[in-house]
């Protein structure tokens, strides 16, 4: 099972359930966009406070285990892994 | 309206001949009637030392001062501080403490640290902290800046002797 | 595998201290930064700025100054193209939207800050262009401002956008705010961390606005040609940003756009957006002739940077062992007039050093009538330690525990969670707390004369990775060329030969670094974020690789021998059991003509694997009770670097970032006066710190390399200014008995402070 750390701000949504787990289908064959699908089939409303024309919201990345994937939707995860929707870091 | 004068003024050792607008600073007769981009631009009112030259041997602020009044003067700037390839003592020091990261302040650094050690061959701390207070650097936090300073200081002083 | 190659082998070049390849010319005066070039018919240009915080523009007009001989163009904000929506990656790692770009770029309606860019002007010399803006009539109906982020946020300021609304992740609220966005972070129930607490402390503290203070003015030449293709010159942390956004701007193909970075006097952050290149373009379209502004320091002051004025309240619980069960961070920042997302920075950092079961943090960005705020080192991570940094200080006084021991009971390390979620890969503040607790420093007897002290604060920064691009190419006398696309800032030209020459067996001074313009390196994003040594390192160490895999095959050929059987080992290419004699780098460059042709080797990288840094730095200070004046006796930064490619400028990027907070803590700040407008836009009065307010800064150097990165780099230039606001508040405090929770700790504010509370605190400190 992956784990998916719900953004704070949309925990309205899950009822303030924090971390959902998803099913994964098979290694590296499950993409981000289908597991914003799962959790949007199961909680109304969360693909459209998360994507932006077909992408994730702007300034809203992907983080699979502790680092960004600049694949976004696209990225694939595993069976164990650990996503969050967090801002990216550039820095001055 | 403006006003156009010839200015002569000895630079870096060579007597120059420099056609000056009377509403410019030394600081741009330099920079754009001489071509020595050498000396810099931080703040046109004093208060960076990015612009110090020695005029007549006094370090002064180039900003503060008009072109016209530099007639006849002698001015060392730091293009002069090398002579040939040979760079001056605080210049080698520099290189070697990594006393400048982004380098904008360090030609103001470097003349008005000749012009301390011109002075004082032997300085203190404080005295190099005094001599150098009106020269801002906002990358190397300038503990460098002081070491090369007094490594520079203990090149000239063996080389004179 | 400590202190070596990924090959296993003892560093040759990274660690050593060259000479910069770059610094004669820096110390003889050739470097050329972008106030320097000039062009025979250039023309000069003046910007018009707003002399109102807020105000609506009602007319401009500019026929006075067009008719004045020598003027040759004015634009405003009408001739920008119509501003868009479209988001892009900016400084502040969230994203920006270029309708407001173009909107700072040349106001259009509204003057919505002070120095807010009116018009341009471009004419044949300076003293002309700035009659000519003096002769621009602009008629303002002047509007109340707000620039105090605690007052915007009331439903009664002044709106400064009618159209922006709270923003909270994909929600947009009904009603027209300063509130622009809102974030939150959350984990586990908090009241319940707090009741579990023995002690729990809070408080609220506010933070000036400060700049970042670059010594060099920004600067923009640009030359627009009759086919429509353009070059432009200037001192900018990004060039390929400035491309993108004058692309975005004025609606121009990319690729019809060259930016030739000059050498750059400082940015910490200040230049990475684009003020005067559009206008440059612009003006040099109308006019046929390159266009050069340069700033002067007052509109540096009212018209770029600033960072974040914040007003922050931090709630911490602990357990009587000093673990801590809970803490919560209500942050609000300074946005400036336009859209920001530093509170959303704020939010990540503030928390992120220290362990903990349950927190909660909300983030507010909140828009008021000042220059839009933009990255500062380390951006929007000071103000929310410091307030983190005070509360531990307090805690540990309350627990009678060692303010490091404290720290190192909540320490974060790999596999724990940032206070935002992800996981921490190796890092190493545990190491550098310990550095700093067996260091010399730290073991001396702390000053005890009277209002004396010693305190430390924690420090942290994520780093960044982004993209970067580099070429290596071997030259005929087996010496190398690097090519990079990234600025040098602080010496990086230097650090990127030391890796080259690492990986490709030659000296340091072997190899000579170049930084290419926009048309001949590929993509390459900011110097900044701490990512150039980390990433364009990277690059530079992938396009070695790419080298040495092609003179592999040369050496194959040269020995008649399979390419599998040859190894290169760190120094030459060796054969294990055929007696031929190993070949270097060096000896194959007159071989290449012979054997193939040239050997060039390239890479474009986008890198996982970005190292985060903490620093811990020790303070003694005494205050002078009646002037309120803080002298710091000593000072010490310790800080994990990964592994130092040049020592001496990491040590000069802990040295130079704390001296930048030490300004922040104690002295600097914008003044306004009530109408909103900046008081100090000097360096007379805007104090930054000389040499004589500062003592040498020692450094501890704590090597805990990133895996992320072949040579175990981690980001170094933004941390140190992370520490020296808490350290110093907190060394203030033990010395005096006053807690100020309020920058700057300027001799005014002290002093005051110090009256209010009596002579007797002074005379027996308890803090
Ligand atoms: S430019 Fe002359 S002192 Fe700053
Ligand atoms: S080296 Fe950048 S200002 Fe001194």
């Amino acid at each position: 099972m992956a784990v998916v750390h719900v953004p704070s701000l949309l925990q309205d949504l899950t009822g303030g359930v924090e971390t959902v787990e998803v099913q994964v289908s098979g290694e590296g064959r499950t993409s981000v966009r289908q597991v914003v699908e799962e959790l949007d089939r199961r909680f109304p409303g969360f693909a459209a406070r998360l994507l932006w024309e077909d992408d994730l919201m702007p300034g809203i990345a992907v983080f699979i285990d502790g680092e960004q994937n600049r694949l976004g939707l696209r990225a694939k995860i595993a069976g164990d892994s650990q996503i969050f929707f967090i801002p990216p870091v550039v820095g001055g | 309206m403006s006003t156009k004068r010839v200015v002569t003024a000895t630079i870096n050792g060579t007597d120059s001949t420099l056609i000056v607008d009377d509403r410019m600073s030394l600081l741009d007769a330099l920079r754009d009637a001489a071509g020595l981009t050498g000396t810099k631009e931080g703040c046109l009112t004093g208060d960076c030392g990015a612009c110090s030259v020695i005029m007549n041997g006094r370090l002064v602020d180039s900003c503060l001062v008009m072109a016209p009044e530099a007639e006849g003067a002698i001015i060392e700037t730091v293009e002069g501080l090398a002579q040939g390839n040979d760079l001056h003592p605080l210049q080698k020091r520099f290189l070697e403490h990594a006393a400048l990261q982004c380098g904008v302040c360090t030609p103001g650094f470097l003349v008005a640290a000749k012009d301390l050690l011109d002075r004082n061959p032997e300085p203190t701390d404080d005295e190099v902290r005094y001599w150098l207070a009106g020269n801002l650097c906002r990358c190397t936090g300038y503990d460098k800046i002081l070491r090369a300073v007094h490594d520079a200081a203990a090149d000239l002083r063996s080389s004179s002797r | 595998m400590e202190k070596q190659t990924p090959g296993g082998r003892p560093y040759k070049v990274i660690g050593t201290r060259p000479i910069r390849h770059d610094g004669e010319d820096k110390v003889t005066g050739r470097a050329q930064s972008g106030a320097d070039i000039s062009f025979r018919d250039q023309l000069y240009g003046k910007v018009l700025r707003s002399p109102h915080p807020h105000a609506r523009i009602v007319s401009i007009d500019a026929s006075k100054a067009l008719a004045m001989p020598g003027v040759e163009a004015v634009i405003t904000g009408a001739e920008l193209p119509q501003p868009h929506d479209r988001m892009f990656l900016s400084g502040e790692g969230g994203v920006e939207n270029f309708r407001y770009v173009n909107d700072r770029v040349l106001a259009s309606g509204k003057a919505l800050f002070e120095g807010h860019p009116i018009a341009a002007v471009a004419a044949k010399d300076i003293w002309t262009a700035e009659e000519a803006v003096k002769a621009i009539e602009v008629t303002y109906e002047v509007l109340p401002a707000v620039t105090d982020v605690l007052k915007a946020m009331q439903p009664d300021a002044p709106l400064l956008h009618e159209e922006i609304t709270t923003e909270t992740l994909g929600e947009k609220k009904k009603e027209s705010t300063n509130v622009c966005r809102h974030t939150q972070h959350k984990r586990g129930d908090v009241d319940q961390g707090f009741s579990a607490a023995d002690v729990v402390i809070e408080r609220e503290f506010t933070t000036s606005t400060v700049h970042q203070g670059y010594i060099e003015p920004h600067n923009a030449t640009a030359l627009y040609r009759s086919d429509g293709q353009i070059t432009i010159w200037t001192s900018t942390q990004a060039p390929f940003w400035v491309r993108r956004d004058v692309a975005e701007l004025l609606e121009l193909p990319l690729s019809t756009i060259k930016v030739v970075p000059l050498e750059i006097g400082g940015g910490f952050g200040g230049k990475i957006a684009v003020y005067l290149e559009p206008l440059a373009v612009l003006l040099s379209k109308k006019t046929g002739k390159p266009v050069k502004l340069v700033m002067n320091r007052q509109e540096v002051f009212l018209a770029t940077g600033p960072a974040s004025s914040t007003a922050t309240r931090i709630k911490i619980g602990v357990k009587k062992d000093g673990t801590i069960t809970a803490a919560a961070a209500h942050l609000v920042y300074e946005a400036g007039a336009f859209p920001s997302n530093w509170a959303v920075m704020g939010s990540m950092c503030v928390l992120a050093p220290y362990k903990m079961e349950t927190l909660l943090i909300d983030a507010f960005d909140v828009l008021t009538n000042t220059p839009k705020v933009m990255a500062y080192r380390a951006p929007s991570s000071p103000q929310a330690i410091f307030g983190v940094e005070s509360v531990l200080d307090e805690i540990a006084l309350e627990l009678g525990m060692d303010p490091l021991e404290l720290r190192m009971k909540n320490a974060v390390e790999e596999g724990d969670r940032r206070a935002d979620g992800p996981k921490f890969p190796r890092i190493g503040l545990k190491e550098t707390i310990q550095a700093a607790m067996d260091s010399e420093h730290y073991k001396s007897p702390a000053p005890s004369g009277p209002n004396q002290s010693r305190a430390v604060a924690v420090g942290f920064w994520f780093n960044a990775g982004l993209q970067s691009s580099a070429t290596v190419g071997i030259n005929m006398d087996g010496t190398a060329s690097v090519v990079t696309g990234s600025v040098d800032i602080g010496g990086s030209r230097a650090s990127m030969a030391m890796m080259a020459a690492e990986a490709l067996g030659l000296k340091a001074e072997e190899v000579r670094p170049s930084v290419a313009d926009t048309d001949a390196i590929g993509h390459t994003d900011v110097t900044g974020g701490s990512r150039t040594t980390f990433a364009t390192g990277m690059a530079v160490y992938e396009a070695c690789q790419d080298v040495l895999g092609q003179l592999k095959k040369r050496v194959a050929t040269l020995w008649e021998l399979p390419e599998e059987e040859i190894e290169f080992d760190g120094s030459a290419f060796q054969h294990a059991d055929n007696g031929k004699d190993p070949m270097t780098v060096k000896e194959l460059g007159a071989k290449l003509t012979a054997t193939g042709g040239p050997v060039m080797g390239h890479s474009s990288v986008a890198p996982t694997g970005v190292g985060a840094s903490f620093g811990v730095h020790i303070a003694d200070v005494e205050v002078d009770p009646e002037t309120g004046k803080v002298t710091v006796l000593r000072y010490t930064v310790v800080q994990d670097v990964g592994q130092a490619i040049h020592p001496s400028y990491v040590e000069g990027q802990m040295q130079g970032g704390a001296v930048q907070g030490i300004g922040w803590a104690l002295n600097e700040e914008y003044v306004r006066n009530d109408e909103g407008k900046m008081m100090n836009p000097s360096f007379l009065d805007y104090r930054v710190p000389t040499m004589l307010d500062v003592p040498s800064i020692e450094t501890i150097l704590v090597e805990v390399p990133n895996p992320g990165h072949p040579y175990g780099v981690r980001g170094v230039g933004e941390t140190p200014i992370v520490p020296p606001l808490g350290t110093l508040h907190n060394a203030i405090a033990r010395a005096v008995g006053v807690r100020m929770r309020s920058l700057p700790m300027s001799p005014p504010k002290l002093s005051a402070a110090l009256q209010a509370k009596g002579l007797e605190a002074i005379a027996a400190p308890t803090p």
